[in-house]
């Protein structure tokens, strides 16, 4: 490898490291920290809207895990559960094994009207995934998969036997691990694209056509409850409910996630 | 037959009875008792019979008597009657509370009975389950009992007896015995079902003879509610006969430290179920949980005992404080009547606290466990923590892909690699071998020159050509003298090595394909000039090397 390409492999393992965070510093990294700091100053002095609109600032231009987790908590100390619980789940989107947003997401819904989410249950694979980021998927499938070409580039020059055979075994074992990784990224990352969001008004009607002259057809959903959008049409979204029901939502009582 | 006295029986026959013949007898056995008695042994000896009527009527045991010791004791005369069997079961008939053991000859029954069957509710009443015999119980395996399930009360079982000697209706038995205290837990009529006892029997010699069950009578209850008149507002529950008792660990403190009152209620009841006696309020004091300890027995077949309730008390300003008489109100079932039992009320002198601590205390540790008042969300993340963008998935990522291609690329560069590497290999192989190849064509043909000088001028060819196609990397086949002058001349050999070589080829093609007459000598100077040419040829091929 010549060092050019040297140097060009370099940056990409680094970028891939450090989170892909190469690309956002239009807005320098030492602004956002303090930015950062002094939303959190706002939040221990109880002014929670600065509070808000400081983090609101910092994800805008940096989606992150502990942003989306304290501005939640701006959001539930003003009351406002249903901005609280979308930005938790953002959070949990970033940072799935968080404690902190997890206990708080849970400790919000509790306070819910609608003691449910109209979404669709998650697949079997999910409990492999579950509490993991695509990257830290992709990076669990790519060990193997660079074990496997280096036991194919070994078996080109080794003359052991016993070796031989071993590597034989490895590398068709790690290109299959390799496969079943890029396909639970493909789930986790469609599974992330997937529209849902959070009702972030008091109370919102369910109507049979998207027209708010239309019939509701069942009790109407309240803030906080999440749901999955499955069509969007002008301001109207469409959503499942039980027994293959569907209903629309103005778009403008929701927020996605 | 009891013969009681204050001295030691030496060598005393069993008394003869002379019974009526409607009268039959079986001994029974003897056993003696000792006791000592302000200072002497009292001693009673005790012979059994067991008597068979054989026909209805009054029949009168006569006197029995025993000399002893130069004088004769006499016994007083005993009416016996017998009843015809229609009248009333005796002891030798079997009924589903009795068996008779017509083999050994005796006989087993169970009762069961209650002391009161007019209990109030929560008054202990004494269920007792009685196992009479008067044989040997006739199998290794001991008679198995089952008491009723105690569905309408709380019960406690009480210390048993061991097995005693009693006579009943005049007939002497070991009776083993089983007492459970039953406390009825609500009013009404209820039922105590019978309790069975399975006994293995046998006809004779040990056999098994399977298991006879007696069963007891049922013991009907009815359970008296607690009167209304008279209850106390804060009653209850407890039913007994209760004490109340209050003591703190010091009566002298600093604001903020702690203090342990102890309230003890003891007596007859049922200790277990008593609720917590109501402490009056406390102004200044904070009052915690207490902890519960009991202390249970029993008394004759009476449960008692006592309940102490640990409190710890903290009081929060200085000053002198009164903590209150503690009433706890029972039902008294003997008298029928609502009691109300007190503490003797204390005074507790608060002092300031120096440091102005409250709540601090070194007593004890107050709660046994967290309680979480209220639940709230956790706290914001800390400004340390460094900020990344999360967003972005691995797809979005070049570096995704160039992890992903780079492997592919390094394995087929590799292979490529391979493949070269062993391609140059054989070349390399292949010009080393080529003039030992060709000398020994050449040897062959020496060997073979009697075939004819066609055959071996034909051979001497394939072998040239063989050895230009390996040193020069091609295929022998095609080549031909002007060819083989051009690789010659390609690869730098000298004009002269290369004519040489390449007469002995044309000379060759003549003899093979013209109709020209050789000789054998003509094919050995063909052979020696043709092993010249490639000595020189790898000559000179090292040196270009």
């Amino acid at each position: 490898m010549t060092k050019a390409g040297k140097l060009a492999f370099a940056f990409y393992v680094l970028s891939f490291t450090f989170g892909g965070n190469l690309h956002l510093y239009a807005q320098s990294q030492s602004t956002l920290e303090a930015s950062y700091r002094r939303a959190n100053a706002a939040y221990a002095d109880g002014q929670y809207q600065q509070a808000i609109e400081k983090y609101e600032q910092i994800a805008a231009s940096l989606p992150s895990g502990i942003v989306y987790y304290n501005l939640g908590n701006a959001y539930f100390r003003l009351g406002k559960r249903g901005k609280a619980i979308l930005n938790y789940e953002r959070a949990k989107r970033l940072i799935p094994r968080d404690k902190d947003t997890i206990f708080n997401l849970k400790v919000a819904k509790a306070q819910n009207i609608d003691q449910f989410d109209l979404v669709k249950p998650l697949s079997g694979f999910s409990l492999l995934y579950g509490a993991l980021h695509p990257d830290e998927i992709a990076w669990f499938g790519l060990v193997p998969y660079w074990i496997a070409a280096l036991s194919i580039v070994w078996l080109q020059f080794s003359q052991n036997r016993p070796l031989r055979r071993v590597l034989r075994y490895i590398a068709p074992v790690g290109c299959l691990a390799w496969l079943f990784s890029l396909l639970l990224v493909s789930l986790k990352v469609h599974e992330l694209i997937v529209p849902y969001a959070i009702v972030t008004v008091d109370e919102i009607a369910v109507r049979s056509t998207p027209d708010s002259g239309a019939e509701a057809i069942a009790l109407p959903l309240h803030e906080g409850t999440k749901i999955q959008i499955h069509e969007e049409r002008r301001d109207w979204v469409k959503i499942y409910l039980p027994e293959e029901n569907a209903g629309w939502l103005p778009a403008d009582g929701i927020e996605r996630i | 037959m009891t013969i009681s006295g204050d001295t030691q029986f030496n060598r005393l026959q069993p008394p003869k009875l002379k019974l009526p013949p409607e009268l039959g007898a079986s001994y029974g056995g003897s056993s003696s008792q000792y006791n000592l008695s302000g200072g002497r042994i009292a001693v009673s000896m005790t012979w059994t019979y067991l008597l068979r009527g054989k026909k209805a009527g009054k029949f009168i045991l006569p006197r029995i008597q025993i000399p002893y010791g130069g004088k004769t004791y006499t016994t007083d005369p005993i009416t016996i009657e017998v009843l015809a069997r229609s009248q009333k079961p005796g002891p030798s008939e079997s009924r589903a509370n009795t068996f008779t053991d017509t083999f050994n000859g005796g006989v087993h029954k169970v009762e069961a009975f209650v002391d009161n069957t007019q209990p109030y509710v929560n008054e202990q009443i004494t269920y007792t389950f009685r196992y009479l015999y008067n044989t040997r119980i006739p199998s290794l395996d001991s008679p198995k009992y089952t008491l009723p399930a105690w569905t309408r009360f709380w019960e406690k079982t009480l210390d048993q007896k061991s097995n005693r000697r009693e006579v009943v209706d005049g007939t002497p038995y070991w009776v083993a015995e089983i007492r459970v205290a039953l406390f009825p837990i609500a009013a009404g009529k209820t039922r105590i079902e019978p309790a069975k006892l399975s006994l293995p029997t046998s006809v004779g010699f040990g056999r098994i003879d399977g298991l006879k069950v007696l069963v007891t009578d049922p013991i009907e209850i009815d359970v008296r509610p607690l009167p209304q008149s008279g209850k106390p507002a804060t009653f209850t529950g407890a039913v007994g006969q209760y004490q109340i008792s209050a003591q703190a660990d010091r009566l002298e403190l600093e604001a903020g430290d702690g203090l342990t009152l102890r309230v003890q209620i003891s007596g007859q009841g049922n200790i277990e179920t008593l609720t917590p006696p109501a402490i009056p309020a406390l102004p200044n004091m904070t009052v915690y949980d207490p902890k519960i300890t009991d202390a249970i027995g029993e008394v004759g077949s009476e449960i008692q005992g006592r309940r102490t309730y640990e409190y710890v008390i903290i009081p929060s300003k200085a000053g002198n404080w009164t903590i209150p008489a503690i009433a706890y109100p029972y039902f008294h079932p003997q008298t029928e009547s609502y009691q109300i039992a007190r503490t003797v009320p204390m005074t507790i002198n608060v002092m300031p606290n120096p440091n102005g601590a409250i709540g601090t205390t070194t007593t004890q540790t107050v709660q046994s466990d967290v309680r979480v008042l209220k639940q709230d969300i956790r706290y914001i993340k800390p400004d340390s923590l460094k900020l990344t963008d999360q967003s972005v998935y691995p797809h979005k990522r070049a570096s995704f892909w160039a992890l992903q291609i780079v492997p592919v690329i390094v394995v087929l560069a590799t292979w490529l690699y391979q493949q070269q590497r062993a391609k140059r290999d054989f070349t390399q192989l292949r010009r080393q071998q080529a003039a030992k190849k060709a000398l020994s064509a050449i040897e062959a043909v020496e060997k073979q020159i009697s075939r004819g000088p066609a055959a071996a001028f034909a051979a001497l060819a394939t072998g040239l050509y063989q050895y230009i196609g390996d040193i020069f990397d091609l295929s022998p086949t095609g080549l031909n003298p002007e060819l083989a002058r051009q690789q010659c001349e390609a690869a730098g050999l000298s004009e002269a090595v290369t004519t040489r070589l390449v007469e002995v080829l044309t000379q060759c093609d003549y003899v093979r394909f013209a109709p020209v007459a050789a000789n054998p000598t003509d094919t050995e100077n063909a052979l020696n000039r043709a092993k010249t040419a490639i000595y020189a040829i790898e000559k000179e091929r090292q040196n270009i090397d």
